[in-house]
């Protein structure tokens, strides 16, 4: 069996078994699926050749368990039942009869190569399955001239290239065929343990990769799950994170919120609302889907909720109004009982309503039902893996979840979800003076310089809103006590204000009288001035009179000149 | 002989001439003595010329006998190397030593 360095891959049409093992299972080789009862390994089977016939390959299988009557019609059911002429394409051989058949003496495998080398040239079929051939090789007690037989089919396989499937039985204790069957997976280039286990109530289903040829691949168990599109493996998330990173804000809904966020929620990103129950998770989620529809962003609302739908009629006492939005068709909501479906039907679901209605936001309440239907280690790792999906896509989401208030480590949720989450925020009641209100507080937000204050949330037929909580004496005041200590706050404003402007009036008038002062003695100064000028004036008139008058008297006198006088004169 | 009223006819499908194939032929014919052949319809089919006839008759293994009259059907696998099993799946008693 030694091949080309690089086998083709041969797509099964198993959404995301094929990503899984790098394009599908190896072309022309054989690969060998393994599994209990009921585990899927007939649909498998079928899928894999229906794939075929959608890809213009013609396959052929031979069934050792249900008759060719019963896996045509479980077939039609699914969504990738090929129909009308390319039905013919798919050629279902009856195996069944060796089961009834008496032995005598020794057989070998020859008239079911011969057989199917006829059907296989007939329809030129490139895929073949045997379903069941655990039943076939039952048949042969000579554990040696088994393998010998299995050889001669192998040989056969690759003489005319054909990709093929083997399904087989096999025993819950024997985790990998290390019985009669323990040289199979060495004579196959693939091998594919599925397995379904029921907790609580809810079958969980997962594939194993237990080798495959020519591909690095993860040997974890995957979740698997089955639906009218068939079997679908629930791809290992991401381990890298590359998703798109956002920087714009979007409104949480709740005004003063937003200013607590810097702005609001970051797009893209996560936020985890906790709290017991009735301290108004869904009311914020409504708050945030409002949001986003007044945006005109497409949205997505998950209720896991017992009332169903009604959630959207109960928010709009707090003014909360999403039915405008339902109708408008911006909204879908999608209410279903989380319990009887597995967490990972539930999220497969909600990602492809998510693509389906294109959503630019999500908001799943409570997120916390999917581990409450009984399957908590399983659910982690699909709500990771709805994130995940959303992140890459750009989605914002609003998660809530349900903690039990009393709960001392209630903090840490139980499905590790806050260690995703970008935001985390924790409503909870605080109970004083014979009131219980509901208090907000940011936990954390990433990239966001948040506020760090514990407010309280107030739900009022205008809405929701945050108000300022009082600490006195390392107690919070809400509710009565906070408005008593408004009250307070206020009187005490009053009268300082009134002080103040009484102060303010008496220095006031102060000035202005000060003013007034020296208003006065500046017209006192002025007036002495004037009255100093008038003075000097009347002096001045006075000197001139007093020498004209002089002047007359020496005229009249004759008096000489005084030496000085007459000099000047001259 | 207790064939001779009801009339037995069987199909033998061989995969040409491999061991297994061949001994059925031989171990098929050996039940049969010449004088008893009239009352026996047989026929044998290599699935490696006549594969359609295979796949007809759902033939996973070689060699596979068909009993198909008289009623019930039935198919036998392997080489018939256990006469006394065979003889008995079909409906044939042991043939006695003649005493005449």
């Amino acid at each position: 069996m030694s091949g080309k360095p690089v086998l083709e891959r041969m797509r099964t049409g198993i959404a995301g078994l094929d990503e899984a093992l790098g394009g599908g299972v190896p072309r022309g080789r054989t690969t060998l699926v393994v599994g209990g009862t009921g585990v899927g390994k007939t649909i498998f089977a079928v899928q894999t050749l229906a794939q075929g016939v959608r890809l213009g390959e013609a396959g052929v299988l031979l069934t050792f368990e249900e008759s060719p009557k019963d896996i045509l019609a479980n077939m039609a059911a699914f969504t990738w039942a090929p129909s009308g002429r390319a039905r013919a394409r798919l050629s279902v051989m009856d195996g069944r009869e060796v089961r009834t058949a008496f032995r005598n003496g020794s057989f070998d495998l020859v008239g079911l190569l011969s057989a199917l080398e006829h059907r296989c040239r007939r329809v030129k079929a490139r895929r073949i399955a045997f379903d069941g051939l655990d039943v076939l090789l039952d048949m042969i007690d000579d554990p040696a001239v088994m393998r010998q037989e299995v050889y001669r089919l192998s040989d056969w396989l690759s003489e005319h290239a054909l990709t093929a499937i083997i399904t087989a039985k096999r025993q819950p204790d024997d985790e990998a065929l290390t019985s009669r069957y323990a040289f199979l997976p060495f004579l196959t280039d693939c091998v594919v343990v599925l397995q379904r286990q029921v907790v609580g109530r809810t079958a969980i289903r997962g594939l194993r990769i237990l080798k495959c040829r020519g591909v690095a691949h993860s040997s974890n168990e995957m979740p698997m799950l089955l639906s009218s599109s068939g079997l679908e493996i629930v791809a290992p998330r991401t381990t890298e994170m590359e998703h798109r990173v956002f920087s714009e804000r979007i409104s949480s809904g709740v005004a003063r919120l937003d200013t607590m966020l810097d702005g609001g929620y970051l797009r893209g990103t996560c936020t985890l609302v906790s709290g017991a129950p009735g301290t108004a998770k869904t009311s914020i989620a409504g708050a945030f889907a409002e949001a986003a529809c007044d945006r005109g962003e497409r949205t997505l609302f998950v209720s896991f909720d017992e009332a169903g739908e009604a959630f959207v009629r109960d928010l709009a006492s707090v003014n909360i109004r999403l039915g405008r939005f339902v109708r408008s068709g911006l909204l879908r909501v999608l209410a279903v009982p989380a319990s009887g479906v597995t967490p990972e039907a539930h999220t497969f679901r909600i990602s492809s309503l998510l693509e389906e209605h294109g959503a630019r936001c999500l908001v799943v309440d409570p997120v916390s039902a999917l581990t409450d239907a009984g399957a908590g280690e399983f659910a982690g790792d699909a709500v990771l893996r709805l994130l995940d999906l959303a992140k890459r896509r750009g989605v914002s989401v609003l998660l809530t979840t349900l903690l039990d208030g009393s709960d001392p480590a209630g903090e840490d949720t139980a499905i590790g979800i806050s260690t995703i989450a970008d935001t985390w925020m924790r409503l909870s009641y605080v109970a004083a003076a014979g009131e219980r209100n509901r208090a907000l507080a940011i936990i954390k937000s990433r990239g966001t310089g948040h506020s760090n204050q514990v407010r309280e949330l107030i739900l009022s037929r205008h809405g929701l809103s945050l108000v300022d909580v009082y600490t006195a004496g390392g107690a919070v005041l809400m509710g009565t006590l906070r408005r008593e200590r408004e009250e307070q706050e206020r009187a005490e404003q009053t009268r300082v204000a009134r002080a103040e402007r009484a102060r303010h009036d008496e220095i006031a008038s102060a000035i202005s009288e000060t003013q007034t002062r020296i208003t006065s003695l500046r017209a006192d100064v002025e007036r002495k001035k004037a009255e100093l000028r008038l003075l000097n004036q009347s002096f001045e008139a006075g000197a001139a009179r007093d020498a004209a008058n002089l002047a007359v008297l020496r005229k009249l006198r004759r008096a000489d000149l005084a030496p000085k006088e007459a000099r000047r004169r001259k | 002989m207790g064939t001779r009223e009801r009339g037995l006819s069987l199909r033998l499908f061989v995969a040409g001439d491999s061991p297994n194939s061949a001994s059925a032929i031989a171990n098929l014919k050996a039940l049969f003595p010449k004088s008893e052949t009239s009352n026996v319809e047989m026929e044998i089919v290599d699935v490696e010329r006549e594969p359609a006839r295979a796949a007809r008759d759902g033939i996973m293994v070689t060699p596979t006998l068909l009993k198909l009259s008289p009623a019930p059907r039935c198919r036998i696998l392997g080489n018939l190397k256990n006469r006394a099993a065979l003889l008995h799946l079909l409906g044939i008693d042991l043939p006695r030593p003649d005493p005449n």
